[in-house]
């Protein structure tokens, strides 16, 4: 015989899992329900549908806060920005129609920019190109837009409803509401700002371990883990290396040029007719500078004007101040250095990395074919010097957050995961 | 229509906020817990052994892992492990030293041909943990056989001729009206857990609740006790015998601590009290191995009051929840087991190479809970796969995470991690609730009550002890020397302290070496008595039955583990070739080590240790027993009394010699009492010509060489120190480092001959580390022997994770 324990568990102080809800009436411009409407929290699996009243109704609700969207086909989806600390009693949302001259423009415009001409980089902007993405399809193509703007290089996508992605390596159907997609050729820079809600493919129990060992490969590199390990405190542990990455004046090279402007100075007046070239001063150095040093002199001068200088490995405390019970925040002057040393890049970041890109910038060395994998490495920059906010989660608000390297990369809706996503 | 009424459960949420609470400050608890966890950090050895039986002449090979308790990681606390062997009457036979070296020690220990068959317990530990509880020590049960056709019958465990049923409530207690969850262990007679099935009842006989055991005789019930009413147990075991037994009685007041372990994402907690209407406050404290986890205030309202902790903010481990009052009263305890499955993953593999069916290649992978490569250091036993041997001891994983922390032998401790049923969940927490065991008592640490420090933690080998005048009074400033016998010359020098303590810290030394220890008072005048510090091994005292106790002796399955062998005490003949070892005869061997310059055992008349018996004083027990040599009593009064001097009767007047360990005694000295008769190991007399003219003119009154004992033989009593003290100075063994010789692998060719056809170890390797890929790989050959086989890969992550797999091919 089995006696389980059965008790109420309530849920309280600092052990809080938040057992709270979210209830309201979604309706049109004019107060009509609008039954079938999609309320969701964003990068979550939390999502409902409205009733046949309008009102929908969510649990589940994260600590912290989260953003929570509200999408109906015909509509122009709403979000609205929440804390769990602070949740009102009611929440209604008001739609408004997709206003129908913007749309005959974006037709007009689709008539060119086309699927079939956009397609491949759009998805490879969108998707990536981790091992994952193969997995990935998306099953309403024809929903996306593009406009093309040949003066600045920029392609930008719009989608009429949510663009729906299947992403059978990882196991989830992901229902993504498109706000804003702006790709730049030239620089090869992406921005975009999405709300994806989660659902978790079902599939048999070898499928369901498969998927779960992807995810476990998507969470280890995930910029989500960085972030919930940078609120835990816990980076050394987890595997980053995390350092600032300071820009230097070569003082060395000034010290150099200096000794040779000093000598310049002093045969100017013999020189007076021949205006010193450099050719000149490096005759007369010649002369003046014993061999050893002037070999010495010459690859100094060779060398860039500024060096990059890292820092000691940070602490997470260094960097991130708690803002409240279940926010930080991130801050730090210039720029910040991540590598995760638990493993190696994945192989198609590092023909990215050779074949496109080149080799990474920092060592500024030319590309070797034999050049070893290296640690993933991000470097991160606060664009306007403003703190950013991350939680517990794993979810940052990183609008001013710009991402270079690795992450840059990898962090495509192939390898997303739900911020309620545990390992 | 029916009028249906329908009752609604309303929960009522007791979420108390601190903000309108008395809260209590529980500063005393979590600074006594850091005194204890930073001046007491507590170490754990676990050993994987190439195999847990072996034949008299065997070598057991293992590689030890030293890890601090809180983190599992590699321990810097201790450089020296000790091995005791521990014989069926519970005796320690020998202690071993092994090195240390960061955190891991590997070596062998050599099975003496002697050996008597039976029931053996390797115990493994280190001189710190000795401070504290002896049940926290390695142990696992070694099986030796005797395949000899004058074997003695091994001796037989004694069953256990009662069943046993014993009650754990939760928490602690049973109290008046408060629900509670009682877990149950019942011991067969055989000394091991067995399934029963019964009611509980009470005194009037009426049903409270039906039991029936899970696993390993644990089981659980729940019932409300009432404090007027006696509970007795009813059970029914297999062989059908049935027993009654009382369930401890019921207190009056008190709280009940109930935890729920059976949810996947979060441990439930819940207090209940009975006395106090009202709100009142209790503290919750949460440690694993030391470490403080969380603190957390419970309001009790209407005598209840619950907690939902995520399990991701706790580690993997025992954690120990113990519930305090305003005045920092512990009211109640539990132990509950987390499992965040956090531990490494492994994958072994196995593969023929090649079209040979004898040679197979073992491919390793370790990776992290998020699938990193994990790099780490792992151990390797390959050993022919025999069912019915198959209870070894516990894994790595079982033990650092499990048995290491709690009392008792636990059978079959590998069944709890085999799978993630909520049946073998259960059956863990049985197993909390019956078997916990604390690393410390809360009421001790919060009252000052720390575990007193015997025990250095030993970072090299070291010699001490006291030097004292023949009154017994400590000589301070007195000089002290210690000079090896024998190979390595090593002299040291040093000071005794005020209380006449002194100290040498040893180099490196392997094996058993002689030291004289020489002290000479700051007057140079007068006799000073030395007294080594003895370090003897604790006594071992055995938790009930080991889990191999009784299962049936396997000697039908020698002949398939060892191959042929030559009925010789179990040796084996080939593996005596592989090793190239002569067979030596007991006193062969006792007569090994002699000084004897005309070579072990060329003597007029030879007496070893065994012609010795019971043996205290040398003087006495010779008396009589050497041919042609006579004792005369001398008068001395340096010893208070009269000396037997040993006079040959071909000596013509003259003192015979006597050698003790090679040194020259002063000829007519009392230097029979120098030695403790156990300590000899033989005794050589030369008298007759040839004998006698190798010692020169010293000599020519004969000679009696004495030697005393070494390690690796099987004596009686093996303290590696004497006590006793000697005038002036002290002969003393000292017992070293084991040495090791590597596990024999043959290679291709070799194993083609056949040459491996002996021995139930195929492969083992100690030290195997996985790469920055998390990859490793060896290749090993069966040789003649086409049977299954069985894989064991242990071994500890660089971040203190546990990786352990076994494969049966």
């Amino acid at each position: 015989m089995r006696t389980v324990i059965a008790f109420m568990l309530v849920f309280c102080m600092q052990f809080a899992m938040a057992q709270q809800h979210l209830t309201g009436t979604v309706t049109d411009e004019r107060g009509e329900p609008l039954p079938g409407a999609s309320v969701f929290i964003a990068n979550t699996q939390t999502g409902t549908a409205t009733n046949s009243q309008g009102v929908y109704t969510l649990t589940a609700i994260p600590v912290g806060e989260f953003k929570l969207v509200v999408t109906f086909i015909g509509f122009d989806p709403q979000v609205k920005t929440l804390n769990s600390a602070a949740l009102p009693a009611e929440l209604n949302f008001k739609l408004q129609p997709i206003h129908q001259e913007l749309d005959a423009v974006t037709i007009t415009a689709k008539n060119k920019n086309t699927w079939a001409k956009w397609g491949e980089t759009f998805t490879r902007e969108f998707i990536g190109r981790s091992a994952f993405a193969a997995g990935c399809s998306i099953a309403n193509p024809n929903l996306i837009s593009f406009t093309y703007n040949d003066d600045a290089k920029t392609l930008g996508a719009t989608a009429s409803a949510p663009i729906i992605i299947n992403n059978e390596a990882l196991g989830y159907v992901i229902n993504v509401t498109l706000v804003d997609f702006k790709l730049n050729i030239n620089t090869n820079e992406v921005d975009y700002l999405v709300y994806p809600l989660f659902k978790e493919l079902t599939g048999g129990p070898n499928q369901q371990a498969e998927w779960e060992q992807n995810r476990l490969k998507a969470y280890s590199l995930s910029f989500m883990r960085f972030n919930r390990s940078l609120y835990a405190g816990k980076l050394k542990e987890d595997g980053y290396e995390v350092r600032l990455l300071k820009a230097k004046p070569n003082t060395e090279k000034q010290r150099v040029q200096d000794i040779y402007q000093k000598k310049y100075a002093f045969y100017t007046d013999s020189l007076k007719d021949n205006p010193a070239t450099l050719k000149q001063l490096n005759k007369v150095a010649e002369k003046d500078f014993i061999k050893d040093s002037l070999k010495y002199y010459k690859k100094v001068l060779a060398q860039a004007n500024k060096t990059y200088e890292l820092g000691e490995p940070l602490k997470a405390d260094n960097i991130i101040k708690r803002k409240d019970g279940a926010t930080s925040l991130l801050h730090f002057d210039g720029e910040l250095q991540a590598i995760y040393k638990k493993i190696k890049e994945p192989d198609e970041y590092y023909k990215y990395r050779y074949e496109i890109i080149g080799p990474s910038d920092i060592n500024g060395s030319a590309p070797v074919q034999q050049q070893p994998k290296e640690y993933p490495l991000t470097q991160l920059t606060l664009e306007k010097g403003i703190p950013v906010e991350i939680n517990e989660s794993g979810y940052i608000k990183n609008v001013d957050l710009y991402i270079h390297g690795f992450w840059g990369w990898w962090e495509k809706l192939a390898t997303k995961l739900p911020y309620d996503y545990q390992p | 229509m029916l009028n249906l009424k329908i009752r609604v459960l309303v929960p009522v949420v007791l979420c108390i906020f601190s903000a309108f609470t008395l809260t209590i400050d529980p500063s005393p608890i979590t600074s006594a817990l850091s005194h204890f966890s930073s001046d007491y950090p507590q170490e754990k050895v676990h050993l994987q052994l190439d195999k847990n039986y072996a034949l008299p002449g065997d070598t057991m090979y293992f590689k030890a892992y030293v890890v601090n308790a809180e983190k599992n990681q590699p321990s810097g606390i201790s450089n020296i492990l000790y091995v005791d062997i521990i014989n069926s009457r519970n005796e320690i036979d020998r202690t071993l030293r092994y090195k240390i070296e960061d955190g891991f020690a590997q070596g062998m220990v050599d099975m003496p041909d002697t050996l008597v068959a039976g029931r053996y317990t390797l115990r493994a530990y280190t001189n710190w943990m000795k401070n504290f509880s002896a049940n926290l020590f390695f142990k696992t049960e070694l099986r030796v056989d005797d395949v000899s056709p004058n074997a003695k019958t091994p001796p037989q465990p004694v069953p256990n001729p009662k069943h046993d049923l014993r009650f754990f409530p939760e928490g602690g207690n049973l109290t008046d009206k408060l629900n509670t969850t009682v877990a149950f262990k019942a011991v067969g007679s055989d000394g091991r857990g067995e399934e029963v099935s019964g009611t509980i009842t009470d005194e009037t006989g009426v049903v409270v609740a039906p039991i029936k055991s899970l696993f390993a005789g644990m089981g659980r019930f729940q019932f409300n006790p009432v404090m007027a009413h006696q509970y007795v147990a009813s059970v029914k075991y297999k062989d059908g015998s049935t027993q009654k037994a009382a369930l401890p009685r019921v207190q009056p007041a008190g709280y009940a601590l109930a935890v729920n372990n059976l949810e996947k994402d979060y441990i439930g907690i819940k207090v209940t009290q009975n006395a106090v209407a009202g709100a009142s406050n209790i503290v919750l404290v949460a440690q694993c191995n030391g470490k403080l986890l969380q603190t957390a205030d419970i309001t009790l309202l209407d005598n209840q009051g619950t907690l939902a902790i995520p399990r991701k903010k706790l580690p993997t481990g025992i954690i120990q929840f113990t519930i305090f009052d305003s005045a920092l009263k512990p009211l109640a305890e539990r132990l509950v087991f987390n499992d965040r499955h956090d531990q490494l993953k492994m994958n072994v593999t196995v593969a023929q190479v090649g079209s040979d069916a004898t040679w197979h290649k073992v491919t390793i992978s370790a990776m992290d809970n998020l699938l990193n490569p994990a790099m780490a250091n792992f151990s390797i036993s390959i050993t022919k796969k025999v069912d019915g041997l198959d209870t070894g001891p516990p894994s790595i994983l079982a033990d650092l995470l499990l048995t290491s922390d709690l009392r008792g032998t636990i059978e079959d401790a590998d069944h709890y991690f085999a799978d993630q049923l909520p049946q073998t969940i259960e059956a863990l927490d049985n197993l909390m609730l019956t078997q916990g065991w604390r690393r410390f008592v809360w009421a001790d640490i919060l009252s000052g009550n720390y575990p007193i420090l015997t025990y250095a933690a030993e970072n090299n080998l070291t010699l001490s002890g006291t030097v004292t005048t023949p009154g017994d009074k400590p000589v301070a400033g007195a000089k002290i020397s210690l000079l090896s016998k024998g190979g390595a010359a090593l002299h040291l020098d040093t000071v005794a302290n005020a209380s006449g303590r002194f100290n040498f810290n040893l180099p490196t030394i392997f094996e058993t070496q002689q030291f004289a220890v020489v002290a000479t008072a700051p007057s140079g005048k007068g006799d000073l008595k030395v007294m080594i510090d003895r370090n003897p091994p604790p006594a071992y005292i055995p938790e009930g039955l080991l889990y191999t106790a009784l299962l049936p002796m396997w000697k039908p399955t020698v002949k398939d583990l060892y191959g042929p062998y030559t009925g010789i005490k179990g040796r084996l003949l080939s593996e005596v070739k592989i090793k190239g070892q002569k067979i030596q005869t007991a006193r062969q061997k006792a007569l090994a080590p002699s000084s004897n310059y005309n070579g072990a055992g060329f003597a007029d008349q030879v007496l070893t240790y065994k012609d010795l018996p019971n043996c205290r004083d040398l003087e006495q027990c010779l008396q009589g027993r050497l041919t042609g040599v006579y004792l005369k009593p001398v008068f001395d009064p340096s010893v208070g009394g009269y000396k037997m001097v040993p006079f040959s009767g071909m000596g013509m007047g003259k003192p015979m010699l006597v050698v003790i360990d090679g040194i020259e005694q002063e000829l007519g000295s009392a230097a029979l009492r120098k030695v403790p008769g156990t300590d000899v190991q033989s005794v050589e007399v030369l008298r007759t010509g040839a004998n006698v003219t190798s010692y020169g003119m010293r000599g020519s009154g004969g000679v009696i060489v004495i030697t005393t004992k070494h390690g690796g033989i099987d004596y009686e009593n093996l303290n590696d120190l004497p006590a006793q003290p000697t005038k002036g100075g002290v002969f003393t063994r000292y017992n070293g480092y084991q040495l090791s010789r590597e596990f024999y692998a043959p290679t291709f060719a070799q194993a083609k001959q056949n040459v491996l056809t002996a021995g139930p170890t195929l492969f083992w390797k100690p030290v195997l580390k996985t790469d920055e890929e998390g990859k490793a790989s060896l290749e090993f050959f069966t040789g003649g022997y086409t049977g299954k086989f069985t894989i064991i890969v242990e071994g500890l992550g660089d971040d203190g994770k546990i990786g352990y797999k076994r494969i049966d091919q």
